[in-house]
């Protein structure tokens, strides 16, 4: 990897070439390093309460990642990471903008709703129906995912707190929806009618509702890294993020560009509820929003705001909830929440090494400036005399 | 005249109160770290983990003032492990997130392996009594709403008023001089690192404290998430009262108030719940987007970028804080 | 530890490439049961230690575990979004029976008829008049009987004569509860009063039973039911520090808080997990829905299968009314077996002329 890289910069000063290749292992090395002190962390609480780590951890790759001709975990893992998938692209969307909008969670529910009112009161026919669906979805989310950067733009309010207010605007509504005007009749448990078979995902695997959904989700990686890291659009926010507050909100472009990243991050995660509806659930229950859209923005974060990074946190992530509620909570009788404390173990290495990180890069630099510096002056001493 | 009357009874009046608590006492906690700079999401994590260790505590001890005092220690060893990573310069908007999950899922997991199993642990305690105040508790209207409360709804009041007071003295304006300008804070010589940890660690046993109100306090059992976005609720409120002291207690009891104002509602009309229960988020947003227009204005008058007066500080790069 | 923290570092440094291994290693000790030839029963839904419909249903399940040769799992769904993933991540340990729980039907059916071998079994599930495969069963339970009971317990014990019950939600399911209490006050004590307040469907709030109480008490009732599953724990809790009388739902919850709860309307989960698990170890597996009610002991009150703990703590004055009570129910009871009183059943029959004269 390190030679495919530098290659083309054989003769670029050694020095230089030198640090890129720490930093490009010291970026790496930050979210592997969390992950690997979390799972010694949850090994630990594994070991304290009685069961063996080691065990454990061979049942979560087994329940995870094992594939048997009736059942495939693996195909577990991709269907529900389908939607995280997206709920992650959404939030790396929106950051790297320079946004710090965390309402991925309520642009998940309203995707979600609107995918299931288009799924059901619509007739529309194959195949056009379920594309119906995902847009109306992509458009909840994009008018949920504005709202911040538009109080942030235009009122000058923190568009993080705006967004933690709309996930709770947004899930009173949703509780209030799925109770009362969109309620399936009869039945004693809330949740709405269930979407027309026209609507649906097709399916792979019907063992595990995989189909479209995963292959949906892969193609919007591809295409998400390249809106950011080749179009124009794509640019332009990536500068707006690089920018200082005050630039980013100041003139027009970075303005506009802003705007268009909040509603396509709220887009993305919006769709993201409509591929959970449309291709496993086929309606919205209450307790939809059941944190897919906070561990989009956690599986970002752990990989590093880039797209690919994330993806894979995000695999990472429904792989390990697969793990710990399939291997062992079934298996072994461990809680499953030790699968999530974990993840969130994860999260709190990754924020703490960042500085660390940083500050260990900055004094590597130093000490090569100086240790430069002194091989200069060796090279030259001229100046005595 | 009279279903009006009817509608607005003593026990909706309680209720409010009640409920206000939790929520106040978070608010408290939110508002002092942000006056000491620091935008503070985890106060949901740190009353998870004062309902949790309470409880605990409580079961374990049979003691309600170590019940809470454990609690408060709980939580603002969580805030002081806030203000350790503040130190380092750990982007503290990701570690909240963490530790928000983190208190949510390990107090779970804990409860499972230590209290067998379930997902709702109810041990055999006492919770606190109640306080009948000795003739105010005789008025009849307002006996009803100031008397028949456990300590933690006074104490809580309490602190409220002690920490609008706090402003009135030197520290109290150290502290707003660092929250407004931290640079200029240190410059003239206050010890900025200090004030925030003392501030973080003392939101943190305050949030943690109206955790222990639900659980030590109120219900005696524990659920996961029993804490149901109270701390998120509890920001929110800071927000809506600008961060200002003297506006926490109003602020609080607009959210508390419209959750008792909703049972009533659905207890006595047919209206949805939902109408009443959003009120206080719109107000917030309406505040929070006046307070930011007005700021802005004055900046752009002043020609210069300005942070809204009393709002908390945007998100900041994990570098630019790194040398505090 | 020292040994283990390294082998998991190991074992975390593998991690990344254990995609590759992924079907290397399966199957090599893949935990299940299936090898053994004992019974096995797998129960999915619910959160245990609710204190009520799950904890029900577990009941059933540790009776079975106990009483038969079987061996017995129960799978949580904390998220009702993912209830279905784990259903269907329950079939390949394929237990011999399936018991699922909180599930809406029509996924239950697609799931059933996708795996036509599997026996799926619901041991509380409303007729929604859907034609079931021929490896469902499921059992309806009549709550409206025991529910008229537990009225008529409340109608009997009010002094105030306002008695109130608070709902979990609006919805025929539970109206079924609902209706046919107020039907049994009403058939105690004529000039009662009954104040019905519906959640928004939170059945985990014990917080939000606590204020609702309260505020039902500050109304003058003095005898509450509730049907709200978690948030009905808040409600027992109130009337303990109120001084008023609560009346527990699904299981006994009568020594929750010893001589406040009355007595427990029962909804006996249990025993239909029972049954259909017994029923499917013999080979009796029956497909499609059986209706159990009062005659069943399916539903009743907890005075039914012998609870005191009312009587043993209350104070002597209410206690002393017991025994009139208990004849009053006994009255009733004759008469809904014999069929000369007919009950609300909001949820199958919401038209019939007993509904209709509750409104």
């Amino acid at each position: 990897m390190q030679t495919a890289l530098h290659s083309d910069q054989a003769t670029q000063e050694v020095p230089v070439k030198d640090l890129d290749v720490a930093r490009l292992v010291q970026r790496v090395s930050v979210p592997v390093l969390a992950v690997i002190f979390a799972l010694v962390v949850g090994g630990f609480l594994i070991a304290t309460s009685g069961y063996s780590p080691g065990d454990a951890f061979v049942t979560v790759v087994q329940s995870a990642f094992s594939c048997s001709p009736g059942y495939c975990n693996v195909a577990t893992v991709l269907t529900t990471a389908a939607p995280l998938i997206f709920t992650t692209l959404g939030a790396i969307l929106v950051l790297s903008a320079g946004l710090f909008s965390i309402g991925q969670e309520g642009q998940y529910a309203v995707g979600g709703l609107a995918a299931v009112v288009v799924g059901y009161a619509l007739p529309l026919p194959d195949g056009v129906h379920s594309v119906v669906a995902l847009v109306a979805a992509a458009i909840g989310g994009a008018a949920v995912g504005v709202i911040p950067a538009i109080f942030r733009i235009f009122l000058g309010a923190n568009e993080l707190i705006v967004s933690i207010i709309l996930n709770s605007v947004i899930m009173l509504l949703l509780s209030f929806l799925v109770n009362y005007p969109l309620r399936q009749a009869g039945g004693s448990t809330s949740y709405t009618n269930v979407v027309d078979e026209s609507a649906r995902l097709a399916i792979f695997d019907p063992a595990t509702k995989l189909g479209m959904n995963i292959v949906i989700a892969l193609a919007f990686i591809v295409i998400v890294w390249l809106y950011l890291a080749r179009s124009t659009w794509g640019y332009e926010q990536r500068m707006a993020g690089a920018a200082s507050a005050f630039a980013r909100y100041s003139g027009m472009r970075t303005r506009a560009a802003v705007i268009r990243a909040a509603a396509l991050g709220g887009a993305l995660a919006g769709i993201g509820g409509g591929i959970q509806v449309i291709g496993m659930n086929y309606r919205v229950i209450d307790g939809f929003m059941d944190g897919t859209g906070f561990n989009g923005l956690t599986a970002a974060i752990l990989g590093g705001m880039t797209v690919f990074g994330g993806a894979l946190a995000a695999l990472l992530f429904s792989a390990i909830m697969v793990g710990a509620v399939n291997g062992l909570q079934i298996v072994m009788g461990i809680p499953r929440e030790i699968g999530a404390t974990v993840l969130a173990l994860m999260i709190v290495f990754v924020s703490v090494q960042t500085p660390l990180v940083e500050r260990l890069e900055l004094w590597l630099s130093k000490k090569r400036g100086a240790a430069e510096i002194a091989r200069r002056a060796a090279e030259s001493p001229v100046a005595e005399g | 005249m009279d279903p009006i009357a009817n509608f607005f009874s003593s026990e909706m009046l309680h209720s409010g109160i009640r409920l206000t608590t939790p929520i106040l006492l978070g608010a408290i906690a939110s508002a002092l770290s942000s006056r000491a700079g620091v935008l503070n999401l985890a106060i949901e994590a740190k009353m998870l983990v004062g309902a949790f260790v309470g409880l605990v505590a409580l079961d374990a001890s049979g003691s309600t003032f170590t019940a809470i005092l454990a609690a408060f220690l709980a939580g603002a060893a969580t805030g002081g492990l806030m203000a350790g990573a503040h130190r380092l310069g750990v982007d503290l908007i990701v570690f909240a997130i963490g530790l928000n999950m983190l208190a949510l899922e390990l107090s779970v997991y804990l409860m499972r392996v230590l209290f067998g199993g379930t997902g709702v642990w109810t041990p055999d305690v006492e919770t606190l009594g109640d306080i009948d105040i000795p003739l105010i508790g005789s008025i009849p209207f307002l006996g009803d709403l100031l008397s028949g409360y456990n300590i933690l709804v006074y104490l809580a009041f309490a602190a409220a008023i002690a920490f609008t007071l706090f402003f009135r003295y030197r520290p109290g304006r150290h502290l707003l001089a660092i929250g407004e300008a931290p640079g200029a804070a240190a410059a003239a010589g206050i010890a900025v690192p200090r004030y925030q940890t003392t501030s973080l660690v003392m939101a943190g046993g305050l949030a943690a404290v109206g955790g222990a109100f639900l659980t030590v306090g109120e219900l005696g059992l524990f659920a996961r998430g029993m804490t149901d976005g109270a701390g998120w609720i509890a920001v929110t409120a800071a927000l809506l009262a600008m961060n200002r002291p003297g506006f926490l207690i109003p602020a609080s009891l607009l959210f508390g108030f419209s959750d008792a104002f909703a049972i009533r509602l659905q207890s006595t009309t047919d209206l949805p719940q939902v109408v009443v229960q959003l009120l206080p988020f719109l107000a917030t947003l309406v505040v929070l987007g006046f307070v930011g227009y007005r700021a802005m204005r004055a900046a752009a008058t002043l020609g210069m970028p300005k942070r809204p007066r009393g709002a908390a500080r945007p998100p900041q790069p994990a570098t630019s804080t790194a040398g505090t | 530890m020292s040994t283990t923290t390294p082998r998991l570092i190991a074992a975390a440094a593998a991690l990344g490439a254990s995609a590759l291994v992924l079907s290397g290693c399966a199957g090599s000790s893949a935990a299940g049961n299936d090898s053994d030839d004992t019974f096995s029963a797998t129960l999915v839904g619910g959160v245990a230690g609710d204190l009520s419909y799950t904890d029900t249903a577990l009941a059933g399940l540790a009776q079975a575990k106990d009483e038969l040769d079987v061996t017995t799992k129960h799978i949580e769904t904390p998220d009702a979004a993912q209830g279905e993933t784990l259903l269907r991540s329950a079939i390949p340990t394929s237990p011999d029976l399936l018991l699922s729980i909180t599930l809406p039907l029509d996924t239950v059916v697609s799931i059933a008829e996708q795996y036509p071998d599997q026996l799926i079994a619901l041991p509380d599930q409303a007729d929604e008049g859907t034609e079931l495969p021929d490896n469902v069963a499921a059992y309806t339970i009549n709550v409206h009987e025991g529910s008229f009971l537990a009225g008529v317990v409340a109608g009997a014990m009010t002094e105030s004569h306002v008695v109130g019950a608070i709902i979990g939600g609006q919805a025929p399911g539970l109206d079924q509860f609902a209706l046919a209490y107020k039907q049994g006050v009403l058939a105690a004590c004529p000039d009662c009063e009954v104040k019905l307040s519906y959640l928004n469907f939170q059945f985990a709030d014990p917080a939000l039973g606590k204020s609702t109480a309260l505020d039902l008490h500050s109304d003058g009732a003095d005898v509450i039911f509730q049907v709200a599953g978690g948030t009905g724990t808040g409600v027992i809790e109130a009337a303990k520090e109120g001084g008023f009388y609560a009346i527990g739902v699904d299981s006994d919850q009568d020594s929750v808080a010893p001589g406040t709860v009355i007595t427990s309307m029962l909804k006996r989960v249990d025993a239909n997990v029972l049954a259909l698990i017994t029923a499917a170890e013999e080979g009796d597996f029956a497909s499609g829905f059986t209706q159990v009610g009062l005659a069943d002991g399916a539903t009743g009150l907890s005075w039914d299968t012998g609870s005191t703990v009312f009587e043993e703590n209350a104070p002597t004055e209410a206690a002393a009314k017991i025994p009139a009570v208990k004849d009053l129910v006994e009255d009733f009871r004759a008469q809904i077996l014999d069929g000369s009183l007919e009950v609300c059943d909001a949820l199958n029959a919401p038209d019939s002329e007993a509904c209709a004269a509750l409104g």
